[in-house]
Parts: structure tokens; C-alpha cells; sequence
């Protein structure tokens, strides 16, 4: 019976092929959408390389430095009462303004203050800020760099294509070493691989490279060389009180240790004093340390500077919800118009089969059957135009450094929304053409 | 093989109420071969459709090989229709998307029968109609005669004990609707199938074994 309906569907989409391709338009342009917001959204947030810890992870990208000031408003006021004067004062104190300064890390402060918590697994230390440009053959090729310590290759599970990431002995010896991307090695030596001995130059270094790595492709890793941090020479504003281009990442032992890691570095929070040279303006080191997920939320809506609470993350959540929610049911309640007006053409037919045995739960059956036949071509051209708007997106760099990838999973929960599709789109109007009376439709009368 | 027993039906709207049939009390023995007669609109084809279970009648009980059954809405009265009844409809009704052969086999889709039992048993009822070598065509390639045929075949198809015909030569000239006229006779003495036709025509009327009249509703003869 099955193969029969399967015939018949394949019959019936070739009858008009008009209304078909208006279908298929739509089931097809609206998974194509929705393929590619899911790969964003694994891209981003998923646990996909090189961050496949991203549920585990605390980051702590900058230190405030605060000082409340306060005012204090005196009043006074005078009466004069039998010949006597009264003199009544009042002072309340006001907040007032405030200074603040906000700034990444130096790596020593970091260091000192923020490496040793017994609820990490493991930490690294990165200044992704800097930028140089170097010249080959007369074109300019922009270099993005990130230093990092040594642990850097052991939170971060970056692809490396060959080569390997430097050791703690090479950091320790200020080994002008480099790990770079496929596209750096492309643009710098014309080749995106059988590059490692080679040299490139950077701020007046000739530094090796000891790895190439597929580029990391998420918006917190959009460096494309990777440099030990004891090379970086520079020495920013405000070092001595702690300032500098670093941030912290934190691997907690598992997604639920996250908690105890922001709870550790508030600890220690508690007991950070500000640097003598700056108490004049300041009296309070404030950190906020983030979820990646919060953090991610955080800058996406640009919500709040303090959102400990994770505000940012719970109205993203919301958003996506909407957006899929609106990705799925629109169309979805389209295609439910298309399938009435369509069923109920056929509406002779379904007497026929109800005539000749067909209950209502085959009925029903049936016309699902179809529906997912149709959504399943649908899909398949969807998810052929997803790998376009894929290729597209990351060819044209529309999303910056974020390079999209296409993974099993984004396969499966593809496949689940196609499935569910199908269903919903054809549940409803099959539905209502299973419980006609034979005799109302042999005669093709409206429902 | 049919009884009613005062059947009745009416349609009513928020404002009009139309009574199609009134006292209808007929029996049907196996093997007959009955016509029903009338003028357009004196509830013949009401009728025939409330013996073959796709209408419900407002007051009465039909009842088809000592079965009376209550709610036609239910699986088992579908199995019923399946396995009990054959229908030829005027307009033959055959589905446009679907080969010859495969709508005749639509009644054995609703039954345990494996793909390849019900090919054959197709196969053999579009021989008995003489249209075996049309099997892979498609109703709009065919003739109206043929249509009609592929029809019977299909309400023969599960060897059902009554088939019920709604003016089955309607809409086919005087030598198609003869030749049609010809397998259902065939069907009845040879099978000893129960046949109930609606008609317009005397000529094929006056062919079977009984004939009944309808006039407004109501049984005249």
C-alpha cells in the first residue's frame, strides 16, 4: 500500500506542475533558511571545533575599576517665629558621579591573581587584539594576532592541518614561533599547507611556523596567527595596575562546574585590591566573569554591561525561539492553505476509497504519506540550496570570520524539521477531507 | 441478502426540511438482479446509496447479509463495504492519477491480500471485462465504454456479494451501455451476484429480474 501511495504522490506532483513548484518553492526556501540558521547556531554555540567546550567555559575578558562618588546635600532653612529665629539644617547624601575604567588584562596580572582555582580544569590566557600588516610581492596581507600562552592548545581543539601547537618550553624560552591559518598560509607563501620551517615576519620578528590550522571560524577566535605570548614586547597604558589586551578562558570539568568557576573568580574578587597608584580615582575592582553562552548572548544584543544574571543569554534564547517559530510556522500554515484547496480536489477520489473500504485513519494516512513525499523533495532541493547559501555566505565572508560548517548533527535536526514539516503541513487538511461523507464527496461538493 | 425496514431520509437545513425518502420497506434475495426506476430527483440514487452504507438514513435499518449495522463512520463498516460491496457510479469515478489496473486493485489496498495476489486478481477482472490489454493505460485514455468497464472490474475485483450500480450506462451510447448491460447480466447468472441498478431505461430495466418504482420518495410499485 505504502508504494502505492508513493506512486501516486509522485503522480499527483507531476499533474500540476505549477502549484508543485510554488510548493516546493516554499518548503524548500524556508529549510534552506532554516538550515543555515542552524548552522550559525552550531557554528556559535554548538560544541563544534575549535571550541568543542564551549558548555564548559567561563571568560573573563576585562577588570573595572570603579570609585562611587557621593554628594552631600546640605539644606538649611530659617524661620522666624515670635521674634525668634529658627534655624533648621538637613544633609542627605546623594550618589553621585562615578569613575570607571574598564580594560582587558596584562598577563602578568592574570598570572598572579586569576590562574590557580580548584574548580578549573584547565585555563588559557589570549590577547586576540593586535593587528600588523606585512607585505609579499608588493601586496599587503593583514596579519590578526592572538598571543597566547602554552595551554592555549589544550582548551582550544583547533584542526590542525600539520604541524603542532607550541609547548610551555618553547613559550618559556621566547621562541619567535607562530602557528598560522590556511588562508594566512595561502596569502603569505601561496600554499596552504608544506609551510612548516618556513618563516614570516612580523614586527620586526622572523618567526617560525611550527603549525597550520583550519581557521578557527567562530567570533571569539578570529586571529590568524597564533603567536607565544612572551613575544608580544608591547607594553600597554596601565600596565602596572593590571591592564593590558588579555582575557581569560576557563574550562570547567564539566558544563555543570561553570557555576563554581564564576563563584571562584568572585572569591577572589573579594579580596583584589586596586593599584596604589590609581586609589586616588579608584576604589573598587568589579570582574564579571561570563558563560561563553552569556558572553556570546551578551555582545550579540548589546544588552547590558552587567548581565551577570544572564539576561542577555534568556532573551536570546527567546529571540531564536521566535525566529524558528516563525521559520517553521508561516510557511507551514501556508502550505496548509496550498494542501486544502489541493485535497479538495480529490475530494471524488477520497469517496471513492472510503466507498470501496478506505477508513478514515487510511485516508489520513494516505494524504500525510503524500504531503511528506512532497516536503521530501522539498527538503532535498532545500538542503541543496542551504549548501549554496552555505558556500556563498563563507566564499563572500558575510558573516566576517565566521566560517560556517555543515556536520551530522545539523544533517539530523535538517532531516527532523523536514519530517515535521510534512506532517504538520498535511495533518490538518487531511484531517478534515478524512471525515467527509462519502456521498458529499463523490459529489466534489465544498467542505 | 438486503432488507429494509422502513427507511426513511430527510435534509434539513435551518429552514427547509426535504424529506428524500418515506417508508421504503423492500427485501432483496440473494441473486436478484433489481432495477429502480423513477423521475430525476424521487430519491434513487438516495436509496442506493443508504443500501451501499454511504449515506445514513434518517429513521430505519438496512440490513446486508444478516448484518444491521448502526454507526457507519467506524473501521468495521468499512471492512463491511470492502469485503460485502461493489459500486458502479454513473460518472465511473475512476482516479485520474492512478493506471487501469491499479484502480481496479483500490479494494483489495484495504485488505491483507500481498502485491502480487492482488496484481493477478486485478489482471483477472480486467480480462472478464475484456480489457486486460489496457492495463497500463490511463483513465484519460480511454473511451467512456472502457471507463465503465474498468469500473465493474473494479467493483468485481473482491468478488463482493452485492454490487450496487448507479446508473451505469448513463453516460455511455446504446451499444457501450448494452455491452455493459451484457457483463452485469453475466455477473448475476454466472456468479450469482446480487445486483441493485438505478435507471433511466426501460430497455435495460425490462433486462433484470424485478423492478421497482420511486416517485417523490416513495415506493409506487
Amino acid at each position: 500500500m505504502i508504494s502505492n501511495y508513493f506512486k501516486l504522490a509522485l503522480r499527483v506532483l507531476g499533474r500540476k506542475k505549477f502549484f508543485t513548484a510554488i510548493s516546493l518553492f516554499g518548503i524548500s526556501f524556508t529549510l534552506a533558511i532554516l538550515m543555515v540558521l542552524v548552522s550559525i547556531m552550531e557554528t556559535e554555540v554548538g560544541n563544534t571545533k575549535p571550541l568543542t567546550n564551549k558548555s564548559q567555559m567561563v571568560i573573563l575578558t576585562n577588570m573595572n575599576l570603579v570609585k562611587q562618588f557621593y554628594d552631600t546635600i546640605y539644606t538649611m532653612d530659617t524661620l522666624y517665629t515670635d521674634g525668634v529665629v529658627q534655624i533648621d539644617s538637613t544633609f542627605k547624601v546623594e550618589e553621585g558621579g562615578q569613575n570607571n575604567s574598564n580594560n582587558s588584562f596584562s598577563y602578568e596580572y592574570l598570572e598572579r591573581n586569576l590562574s590557580e582555582m580548584p574548580s578549573i580544569k584547565n585555563r588559557t590566557f589570549m590577547n586576540p587584539t593586535a593587528s600588523f600588516n606585512a607585505y609579499v610581492n608588493g601586496s599587503k596581507v593583514e596579519l590578526q594576532v592572538a598571543y597566547t600562552d602554552h595551554n592555549f592548545w589544550e582548551v582550544i581543539d583547533a584542526e590542525f592541518i600539520e604541524g603542532f601547537g607550541y609547548a610551555e618550553s618553547i613559550v618559556a624560552q621566547e621562541e619567535p614561533v607562530a602557528v598560522i591559518t590556511t588562508a594566512l598560509s595561502d596569502q603569505y607563501f601561496g600554499k596552504e599547507s608544506g609551510v612548516i620551517g618556513e618563516y614570516l615576519e612580523m614586527d620586526g620578528n622572523n618567526l617560525k611556523i611550527i603549525g597550520v590550522i583550519e581557521p578557527p571560524g567562530v567570533s571569539l577566535l578570529t586571529a590568524n596567527i597564533f603567536v607565544p605570548y612572551t613575544m608580544n614586547q608591547t607594553v600597554g597604558r596601565g600596565a602596572e595596575i593590571g591592564f593590558g589586551g588579555y582575557m581569560a578562558i576557563y574550562e570547567a570539568h564539566d558544563p555543570s562546574g561553570v557555576q563554581r568557576v564564576k563563584d571562584d573568580i568572585k572569591f577572589i574578587n573579594q579580596s583584589l585590591e586596586v593599584h596604589p597608584s590609581v586609589q586616588d580615582d579608584y576604589n573598587e575592582v568589579i570582574l564579571r566573569p561570563y558563560s561563553y553562552y552569556e558572553l556570546y548572548a551578551n555582545q550579540l544584543l548589546d544588552l547590558d554591561e552587567d548581565d551577570s544574571t544572564g539576561k542577555s543569554l534568556g532573551v536570546l534564547k527567546w529571540i531564536m525561539l521566535a525566529l524558528v517559530l516563525l521559520f517553521i510556522l508561516l510557511p507551514t500554515l501556508n502550505l496548509i492553505n496550498l494542501n486544502v484547496s489541493r485535497i479538495l480536489e480529490r475530494s471524488s477520489e477520497i469517496g471513492v476509497r472510503k466507498a470501496f473500504g478506505a477508513s478514515q485513519s487510511t485516508i489520513l494516512g494516505q494524504f500525510v504519506i503524500e504531503n511528506i513525499v512532497q516536503t521530501f523533495l522539498g527538503g532535498l532541493i532545500g538542503m541543496g540550496l542551504a549548501f549554496l547559501f552555505i558556500y556563498i555566505i563563507n566564499d563572500a565572508k558575510l558573516l566576517g570570520d565566521i566560517i560556517l560548517k555543515i556536520n551530522l548533527r545539523f544533517f539530523l535536526i535538517s532531516f527532523f524539521v523536514i519530517l515535521l514539516f510534512g506532517i504538520l503541513s498535511g495533518l490538518l487538511p487531511a484531517w478534515r477531507m478524512s471525515k467527509l461523507q462519502i456521498v458529499n464527496a463523490l459529489k466534489q461538493t465544498k467542505i | 441478502m438486503i432488507q429494509l425496514d422502513n427507511i426513511n431520509k430527510v435534509y434539513r437545513t435551518k429552514t427547509i426540511e426535504t424529506t428524500a425518502l418515506q417508508n421504503i420497506n423492500f427485501a432483496v434475495p440473494k441473486g436478484e438482479f433489481l432495477s429502480i426506476m423513477g423521475p430525476s430527483g424521487c430519491g434513487k440514487s438516495t436509496l442506493l446509496n443508504i443500501i451501499g452504507l454511504l449515506d445514513e438514513p434518517s429513521q430505519g435499518t438496512v440490513v446486508i447479509d444478516g448484518t444491521s449495522l448502526k454507526n457507519y463512520h467506524t473501521p468495521a463498516t468499512a471492512r463491511f463495504r470492502n469485503e460485502k460491496l461493489g459500486f458502479i457510479f454513473q460518472s465511473f469515478h475512476l482516479i485520474p492519477d492512478l493506471s487501469v489496473v491499479d484502480n481496479v486493485e483500490l479494494p483489495l489496498l484495504y485488505r491483507k491480500t500481498s502485491t502480487k495476489q492482488r496484481r493477478s486478481l486485478a489482471e483477472a477482472a480486467l480480462e472478464s471485462v475484456g480489457l486486460k490489454n489496457r492495463m497500463s493505460h490511463f483513465p484519460s485514455q480511454l473511451s467512456g465504454g472502457q471507463k465503465q468497464r474498468v469500473a465493474i472490474a473494479r467493483a468485481i475485483v473482491g468478488r463482493p456479494n452485492i454490487i450496487l450500480a448507479d446508473e451505469p450506462t448513463g453516460n455511455l451510447d446504446s451499444s457501450m451501455g448494452n455491452d455493459v448491460m451484457d457483463i452485469l447480466l453475466g455477473l448475476n447468472s454466472e456468479n450469482d451476484t446480487t445486483i441493485v441498478m438505478v435507471t433511466h431505461d426501460e430497455n435495460m430495466a425490462k433486462r433484470t429480474h424485478k423492478l421497482m418504482r420511486l416517485y417523490d420518495g416513495s415506493q409506487v410499485q
